[in-house]
């Protein structure tokens, strides 16, 4: 899929754990790893809401888009 | 009443099925030996052709009983949307179009055009619709297949959905 999560990339820069941010987001370990590892077919607003709240950025620093090379 | 779930209609279903799957393979049994001294008594290609014939029918009827009993089982444990349900529902409907070719087959040999005809006896309300039922049955089951096929996509789609 050509929409990357940058996920890991923000939670490196704000120095907080996978287990931290599941707790704090309110959504389980195991979830926010799916999406972490890019397996994640879609994402609730709301899930984006808490996340960007909770790691202190914009949508645009987790999502990226990336053309898809065929 | 429910459908769903422990002590549900489907567990019921699942018991009447469970019953069924030991008698079928106790007639299957009984039926492979009769057969085999049916071979050896009257010897002739038809005869083979014909025990054939039962044999295939009775193997494809265990056969769907027990791919039903597994649907069952998923609907018991309220997960019905699993890629294996789509295979088990595409192997009913291949064999219930097996079973059918063979009773048309069958039918056609004894009964020649006549097989066709629905009403075939002017006494009440005699119908002859057996040779269709196999055929529709299965057409259907592969149908269910891919509505289930359908039905897991989503449901993939959504337990990916954070």
């Amino acid at each position: 899929m050509p929409i990357i999560v940058n996920l890991d990339v923000m939670m490196a820069k704000r120095k907080i754990s996978l287990k931290e941010l599941s707790e704090k987001v309110g959504i389980t370990n195991s979830n926010l790893s799916i999406l972490k590892n890019n397996k994640a077919k879609a994402i609730r607003l709301s899930t984006l809401e808490v996340i960007c709240r909770v790691l202190d950025c914009q949508p645009g620093d987790i999502l990226k888009y990336e053309e898809e090379q065929l | 009443m429910k459908y769903l779930g422990e002590k549900s209609i489907s567990h019921i279903l699942k018991i009447i099925l469970g019953i069924f799957w030991y008698i079928g393979w106790l007639f299957f049994l009984i039926l492979i030996i009769s057969s085999i001294i049916s071979i050896y008594r009257y010897k002739g290609m038809l005869n083979i052709i014909a025990t054939i014939g039962v044999l295939v029918i009775a193997s494809s009827i265990l056969f769907i009983i027990f791919q039903l009993r597994n649907i069952l089982g998923t609907l018991i444990s309220k997960n019905p949307f699993s890629i294996s349900n789509v295979y088990r529902f595409r192997n009913i409907g291949f064999s219930t179009l097996l079973v059918g070719i063979f009773i048309l087959v069958n039918d056609l040999y004894f009964k020649g055009l006549r097989t066709f005809t629905i009403f075939d006896d002017s006494s009440g309300l005699y119908t002859n619709i057996e040779i269709y039922i196999p055929f529709l049955l299965g057409v259907f089951s592969l149908i269910l297949a891919e509505i289930f096929k359908i039905g897991y996509q989503i449901h993939e789609e959504n337990k990916l959905t954070i």
